[in-house]
């Protein structure tokens, strides 16, 4: 299986094509610029189908960059 | 499919390629829905480019009347009880309990005739396939689960008079609440933390079985065309040489009412335009004989042909696809012998086939899947010529095999075409023809009902249909073209496609002569193009061209008058 890294970046290439897969890592709300509520609400729905996750309202709001994301989900992994 | 995957699915999709505009039109934020639908219609329509559009969130009857103003070639209708009036979801407060149950039933029955009106109101709009809402309505009324309250009652029936209210328009295409059931179980549907996170309201394995079915009724996969079945143990329960005429069975009393089940969908089946014979190691007497049995389902005059011998089964199927005329993968071959399943798809390699397993509920499960295959949204006119005049073309080969040539017999025959322009609104059988011709088809084009609708109405075009008979029986509707008629005379012929049914008469001929003599053309330029299986309309350009065929080739009507061979049947 790829690694966690690998299937975070597959959802953000999923979710704006045009991104290129070594620009992804540092990608933020900010830098990708068709990155507005409606793509922030499909990302999110990508990364909880492929990680299994369910994002809770109140992270899915203050997560706004490819970092964020990585980190949430090493912390998820860290407590289970 | 997961979202990643239809996501990826519609990134593929080539630039180049048409597009082909599909409309979600719902009450809540459409996506990720929309991508899902997108997604769905793509696999479906290679050579396409899906074009998704979506309305106003918190608009439901906005949304479908922007629509329906200007229809854009393909529209799933998505409704929830939220979008029917607010207080049955879970984002807006307005106020639960018993006392406002009335209230909220007559905003909902308001919002459905609403809606009703404007779907009934466009028959123009092509196809539009609607879904009845599918998560439960929030807890207005305070009731335990196991109770079915009068909210509930009173909205289910709403819902089923605005689906009963839907049936006579036959544009309109309502998803099946029990297969939406089997597929997606409905305590499994609703997310309310999307629902209030996105105004989203369904899970994703909800939302991608929602969208498989909605692109189903968009774009129906081509239904199979015949059966071929086996008689022992399959049609019947028994076999015929060892328990004769009267020992075989199909009825309750002889614990066999499974193999009637299937008598009888094969008889629907044949009703509504299916093809069906027989292939049965069986002594061809005794078949006769049982064909005769006043309480046979299957009635003798609905199977033909019937291949009853002791050679290979593989022939039989052989002879029976050249009767028909059709190829090996539009043909369903069911017998109870895995010995015999193997030696025709052997022979057979793109034909299904299917085991008959006499167990009542793998018959019931064999039914409904001879359902999926061969059922059609609307039954037509056509459906039910297409069985007689196979029988009629077997019986013309026959003549013509004899000592009379085929000029003779055609000579003799008292055809008579008819053609006539279509009308606004077209003749939907025109469309139908146009989409699932293959043999006789200048260049594969297909059309949506919008994209034709739109072909038709465009200045300078003109469109034609054709039927035929003779003394052999009705062929039908067998033929349509369309084009664009220029100044100069040259008819810009866009699509010309004429059922197999109808080969071997020369009609082609006797159209083109009518282009000619009676519609002034002086000239026919063919937008044609080769494909996989237009072979037969490739030879009948290739002898009136006197060239190999090429896009954009033309004939004028001398050389047509050179060219053309004689056809005997009169023209109206």
């Amino acid at each position: 299986m790829d690694s966690p890294r690998a299937r975070l970046v597959a959802c953000f290439r999923a979710v704006f094509p045009r991104l290129a897969p070594e620009d992804a890592p540092t990608s933020t709300a900010d830098t990708v610029p068709a990155w507005d509520s409606a793509h922030h609400f499909m990302l999110m729905q990508v990364i909880e189908e492929t990680f299994g996750i369910r994002i809770p309202e109140e992270v899915v709001g203050e997560i706004d960059s490819f970092a964020g994301f990585e980190d949430y989900l090493a912390r998820l992994s860290e407590e289970s | 499919m997961k979202l990643i995957e239809a996501l990826a699915l519609l990134e593929r999709a080539n630039p180049a390629d048409p597009a082909f505009p599909a409309a979600l039109i719902c009450g809540f934020t459409a996506q990720p829905l929309t991508t899902f639908l997108a997604a769905h219609l793509q696999s479906r329509l290679p050579g396409r480019r899906i074009e998704p559009r979506e309305g106003r969130f918190g608009d439901l009857t906005g949304n479908l009347e922007r629509y329906l103003r200007e229809p854009c070639g393909s529209a799933a209708v998505v409704l929830e009880w939220a979008d029917l009036d607010s207080r049955l979801g879970w984002r807006q407060h307005g106020g639960w309990g018993r006392a406002r149950v009335a209230d909220i039933c007559s905003v909902v029955e308001r919002q459905f005739e609403t809606i009703g009106k404007l779907l009934a109101g466009a028959p123009g709009a092509g196809i539009v396939a609607v879904s009845l809402p599918s998560v439960p309505a929030a807890p207005v009324e305070p009731l335990p689960g196991w109770q079915y309250g009068e909210l509930e009652r009173r909205l289910d029936a709403l819902a089923a008079s605005f689906a009963a209210g839907l049936s006579s328009q036959p544009q309109i295409r309502l998803v099946n609440p029990l297969r939406l059931a089997a597929l997606s179980p409905p305590q499994e549907r609703l997310d309310v933390k999307t629902l209030n996170q996105g105004g989203f309201p369904y899970r994703l394995p909800h939302a991608d079985v929602l969208a498989s079915l909605l692109a189903q009724l968009l774009q129906p996969p081509a239904p199979l065309k015949g059966i071929v079945t086996d008689l022992d143990n399959t049609l019947w329960a028994g076999i015929l040489g060892e328990v004769g005429v009267e020992g075989v069975a199909w009825d309750l009393d002889r614990h066999a009412a499974q193999h009637g089940a299937y008598q009888q969908m094969l008889q629907s089946l044949a009703e509504s335009g299916v093809l069906v014979a027989a292939a049965s190691k069986n002594d061809a007497a005794l078949v006769e004989r049982a064909f005769e049995r006043p309480d046979l389902l299957l009635r003798a005059g609905s199977v033909f042909p019937v291949e009853a011998h002791w050679g290979p089964k593989s022939e039989s199927v052989a002879r029976i696809l050249n009767t028909w005329n059709i190829s090996a993968d539009s043909v369903l071959f069911i017998d109870d012998s895995a010995l015999e399943l193997a030696e025709v798809r052997n022979a057979h390699p793109g034909m299904p086939c299917h085991q008959f397993v006499a167990e009542p509920n793998q018959v019931a499960a064999l039914l409904s899947r001879l359902a999926d295959l061969f059922g059609r949204p609307a039954g037509s006119e056509e459906d039910s010529l297409r069985l007689a005049s196979l029988r009629a073309g077997a019986e013309l080969h026959a003549a013509t095999v004899g000592t009379e040539s085929l000029d003779r017999v055609l000579a003799t025959a008292n055809g008579v075409l008819t053609i006539v322009a279509l009308g606004d609104p077209p003749d939907p059988r025109a469309l139908e023809l146009v989409n699932k011709t293959n043999q006789f088809n200048l260049n594969g084009r297909r059309f949506n009902e919008a994209e034709w609708l739109r072909y038709l109405r465009s200045a300078g075009h003109l469109a034609w249909m054709a039927s035929y008979t003779d003394r052999f029986g009705p062929l039908g509707k067998i033929s349509v073209l369309a084009g664009r008629l220029a100044e100069d005379g040259e008819l810009n012929l866009d699509t010309w496609v004429m059922s197999c049914r109808a080969f071997g008469r020369r009609i082609e001929q006797a159209i083109l002569a009518a282009l000619f003599e009676r519609h002034g053309i002086e000239r026919i330029r063919f937008r044609f193009e080769a494909t996989e299986r237009n072979g037969p309309l490739q030879e009948l350009l290739s002898s009136v061209t006197g060239a190999q065929p090429a896009p954009e080739c033309s004939l004028d009507a001398a050389g047509f008058d050179r060219r053309k061979l004689p056809w005997y049947m009169r023209i109206e």
